[in-house]
């Protein structure tokens, strides 16, 4: 498995999570391809947040190995990551609710070119007045569908559009991978119609691995599917025969026929 | 709302008219009020350090005292004690407000919120203390006196009416300097870490470094301030970097409304104000001024500038760093 | 000779660290089950010493003037509670900065009514005499403090590991919605705990007044050591609470002895050291 890791968009080897004598993640073996589509599901209190927390560097891991695009990111800082093509969204809404829409997304989508290039020479730039970014932040803001609501405090959009803005967010960086933590979670039936094809829509470069509690997004989206249980990786194939599995139907679909 | 509509249309015109008569003062205004007006720009500086740094990066900072009155040291112990004089000691002492906010940041942009609050406060503190029992340095509790103004070409800033100039010019310069950070790349990164800081990190910002740059920032400011205060009033003492003056500074900020640098000034000279005023009449000022700063944090919290324009109220904005530090 | 000199200090410094543990653990207990940081706590030490030196002249009663203090601060507490933090409550800046201008105010009164100069709180009779061991002759009234210092941590752990009123502080520190489901009065529980807290200062103000000096700034410094103290440890903890305050208070007894103009700031050190390592303190950690 761990041979792949050259190919591979993400790898991960044994990773291992403990909270105090708790273990939030154990031994969790991962193979992502480049393009790939893969759902993570699994019970509340699975681990599967906290396993993206350990992906972005957010957390650090007690035990294992990460790659990211043949790239031992294990050590690595959540900016490093970020900075090899990693973006994300969050289940709780992470977005800057004192900024519009259009700041929210210009800090996405200048953070590489200015922050790099030195803080203090663009000190006495205005901040919206380069065009070329202008023109960035109305793409992704017409990926998402929130073009007309640019002018917009991020803290005064409905649930729904703040969600989008959540992707939107992590779209304008760029990310060759992308994780997604619950983008449906909370939302109407409509919206969440909504989302699933704006998801559909993202470009098929990006490998993204995706958390979702609704089984019929999860398996509609993805090219294959994790099932995690207790911190570990109990199955792991394409849709169809997760529907099958016995042992999914058990500690996720809730049936409780089966014994053992 | 029609008022709010007039100012904007002839803002320029306003702004510019403002300034010259800014300008102008020394020539018509009585040395009472003079003194006065100095005060205000002096303090407004420092006032500005701390609007800059909580409205714009969130982080309310009960250090800008200690570095507004380290610099003042620095520069009466460099004059009087040493011998050092203009330009020399004003070097010195931005650079010890510079080290000291390179030195205090290191710990205390590492934590958020309440820690923020609590680590400056500490550190501004233990600056208080060594200022008031290093006595053969520092003078201790009674500090440093006869720090008189530079002499340039035969000017002598000692005088009120040229001591203005300078400091007028230098109180532009930082106002402007702070507006154009503010609307730079580098200040719509700061409020995205204030609303935000861990999204910020997934943005792939060095959410660290950018606080850090704004305290030090923030710090230099700070300092400059102290450098006209030590100038005009020739003395220094432990009571200008302590407690009461990092709350004097804060209440100043939050009156004005601490998303906006003339709000800033507008409270400083609203406090400077009832300073005078209330000096004359009773002699609990202090009292007055924890009862005004509890009154408004309590309800008033929106600030003077914030009813006039769409800043975001200082309850609002405690909120978001709240929630974004939770 | 050094052997007396290192006694005398390690004596010094425990007798100090008492009173800084006291004020820390009255801080502590605040802030873990409603997250105030309370910076009117020097000022309720202040308040607290020129109250229990009031009574003191009136009754002539050392042990009654201690708890007069420690009273007074809770009675004052309860009001600050119900009346003021309750308006911000969930909001930990403001609540911070509220007792911020608290601290303002109450100084200001302090030195209304019991004046600017520096005054102590005469020491107890019966415990005013020198005792002599190990070759040094040490006030008795210090070791008394260190005593005191004692009973009031083992007080408060017995309190809170022990008994129910502990048990219900604990579970609504962990888990606050949890804790008010079965039962427990969440906003009597912290009208309570401040006011323990409060108690608390007011006790430390009349012993530190006893053995140092009560005067305006005191509140201030008081402060400001505490803070370093749980800053130090870590916010919330009561162990380091305790390994704080021993640490502080030998710093302050050396640089008293050798480096008087460094005293305060020497303390600066260790908290910078440990910060360098630890941004939340020895045992803190970030909420």
């Amino acid at each position: 498995m761990v041979k792949n890791h050259k190919k591979s968009a993400l790898t991960l080897q044994g990773v291992s999570k403990w909270f105090g004598g708790v273990s939030a993640v154990r031994g969790v073996d991962l193979v992502i391809k480049v393009g790939e589509r893969r759902a993570l599901i699994g019970p509340n209190g699975a681990g599967k947040t906290t396993l993206f927390n350990l992906i972005t560097g957010e957390l650090p891991l007690d035990e294992g190995k990460i790659w990211l695009f043949g790239r031992d990111v294990t050590y690595w800082s959540a900016r490093q990551r970020v900075m090899l093509g990693l973006g994300r969204t969050y289940q709780i809404t992470q977005i800057f609710p004192n900024l519009t829409v259009e700041e929210n997304l210009f800090l996405a989508v200048r953070r590489r070119q200015e922050i790099s290039t030195g803080l203090l020479s663009n000190l006495f730039r205005s901040q919206t007045a380069d065009s070329v970014f202008r023109e960035r932040v109305r793409q992704v803001a017409q990926s998402v569908n929130l073009e007309d609501a640019l002018t917009t405090l991020a803290g005064e959009l409905s649930y729904g559009k703040q969600r989008q803005l959540e992707l939107g967010l992590a779209l304008a960086v760029d990310p060759k991978i992308l994780l997604l933590d619950e983008p449906t979670a909370g939302l109407s039936a409509g919206e969440r119609k909504w989302m699933t094809q704006l998801l559909e829509k993202i470009d098929k470069k990006v490998t993204i691995l995706f958390i979702e509690h609704n089984i019929d997004v999860a398996l509609h989206i993805a090219d294959s599917v994790s099932v995690m249980y207790k911190g570990s990786i109990i199955a792991e194939a394409d849709p169809e025969k997760i529907r099958m599995n016995k042992r999914v139907k058990e500690v996720y679909l809730g049936s409780p026929e089966v014994n053992g | 709302m029609s008022i709010y509509r007039l100012y904007c249309k002839y803002k320029l015109i306003l702004e510019a008219g403002i300034v010259l008569s800014l300008f102008s003062f020394p020539w018509w205004m009585p040395a009472f009020y003079l003194t006065l007006a100095i005060r205000v720009l002096f303090f407004s500086i420092l006032v500005m350090s701390f609007t800059f740094l909580a409205g714009q990066a969130g982080m309310i900072s009960l250090s800008q005292a200690a570095f507004f009155g380290v610099s003042a040291y620095a520069v009466a112990i460099t004059t009087v004690r040493f011998g050092i004089h203009f330009p020399l000691s004003v070097l010195i002492g931005i650079l010890a407000a510079m080290g000291l906010a390179s030195f205090f940041g290191l710990f205390a942009v590492r934590v958020k919120g309440v820690y923020f609050l609590m680590i400056t406060l500490a550190f501004g503190q233990i600056i208080w203390g060594l200022a008031d029992q290093w006595v053969s340095l520092t003078g201790g509790y009674n500090g440093i006196s006869g720090i008189s103004s530079p002499r340039i070409g035969g000017i002598s800033f000692a005088n009120p009416r040229f001591f203005y100039f300078p400091l007028l010019c230098v109180f532009l310069a930082c106002l402007i300097f702070l507006a154009l950070i503010k609307r730079s790349p580098f200040g719509l990164a700061l409020r995205g870490v204030r609303d935000n800081p861990s999204r910020m990190v997934m943005l792939g910002y060095p959410v660290f470094l950018i606080k850090y740059v704004a305290f030090v920032l923030s710090g230099v400011i700070a300092g400059i301030s102290g450098i006209f205060f030590v100038y005009f009033t020739g003395v220094i003492n432990p009571h200008a970097l302590g407690l009461s003056q990092a709350v004097w500074v804060m209440l100043a900020s939050i009156l004005g409304g601490v998303e906006s640098l003339v709000g800033a000034i507008i409270g400083t000279l609203i406090l400077s104000a009832m300073e005078v005023l209330l000096g004359q009449i009773i002699e609990r000022y202090m009292l007055v001024i924890g009862v005004a700063f509890m009154l408004t944090i309590l309800f008033a919290s929106k600030g003077i500038m914030g009813s006039l324009q769409k800043f975001i109220p200082l309850r609002n904005l405690i909120n978001a760093i709240n929630k974004a530090h939770k | 000779m050094t052997e007396k000199i290192v006694l005398l200090l390690v004596l010094n410094s425990l007798t100090y660290a008492a009173v800084l543990f006291v004020m820390a653990s009255g801080l502590t207990l605040a802030f873990n089950l409603m997250r105030v940081v309370n910076l009117a706590h020097g000022a309720f030490y202040l308040v607290g010493g020129y109250v229990g030196l009031s009574v003191l002249i009136i009754t002539g009663n050392w042990g009654i003037a201690l708890i007069a203090g420690g009273l007074t601060m809770a009675g004052v507490s309860i009001v600050i509670e119900r009346f003021l933090l309750s308006q911000v409550r969930g909001n930990f800046l403001a609540q911070a900065l509220l007792t911020l201008s608290l601290a303002i105010i109450l100084a200001d009164v302090s030195l209304a009514v019991w004046g600017g100069d520096p005054i102590s709180i005469p020491s107890p009779t019966f415990l005013n005499s020198p005792i002599y061991f190990f070759g040094i002759i040490y006030p008795g009234f210090r070791l008394f403090i260190l005593l005191i210092g004692i009973i009031i941590g083992v007080g408060l752990w017995f309190l809170l590991k022990k008994t129910k009123l502990g048990m219900a502080i604990r579970a609504s520190v962990d888990n606050r919605e949890i804790a008010s489901a079965t039962g427990v009065n969440v906003d009597r529980l912290s009208v309570m705990v401040f006011a323990l807290s409060a108690f608390l200062g007011g006790v430390a103000g009349v012993i530190g007044g006893s053995f140092l000096a009560l005067a305006p700034g005191e509140d201030f410094k008081i402060l400001t050591l505490t803070l370093v103290v749980v800053i130090m440890g870590g916010m919330g903890s009561f162990g380091g609470t305790i390994i704080g305050a021993l640490i502080i208070s030998l710093i302050l007894s050396i640089g008293r002895l050798y480096v008087p103009q460094f005293s305060i700031f020497l303390t600066f050190v260790p908290m910078v050291l440990v910060l360098s390592i630890w941004p939340h303190g020895l045992f803190g950690r970030e909420k």
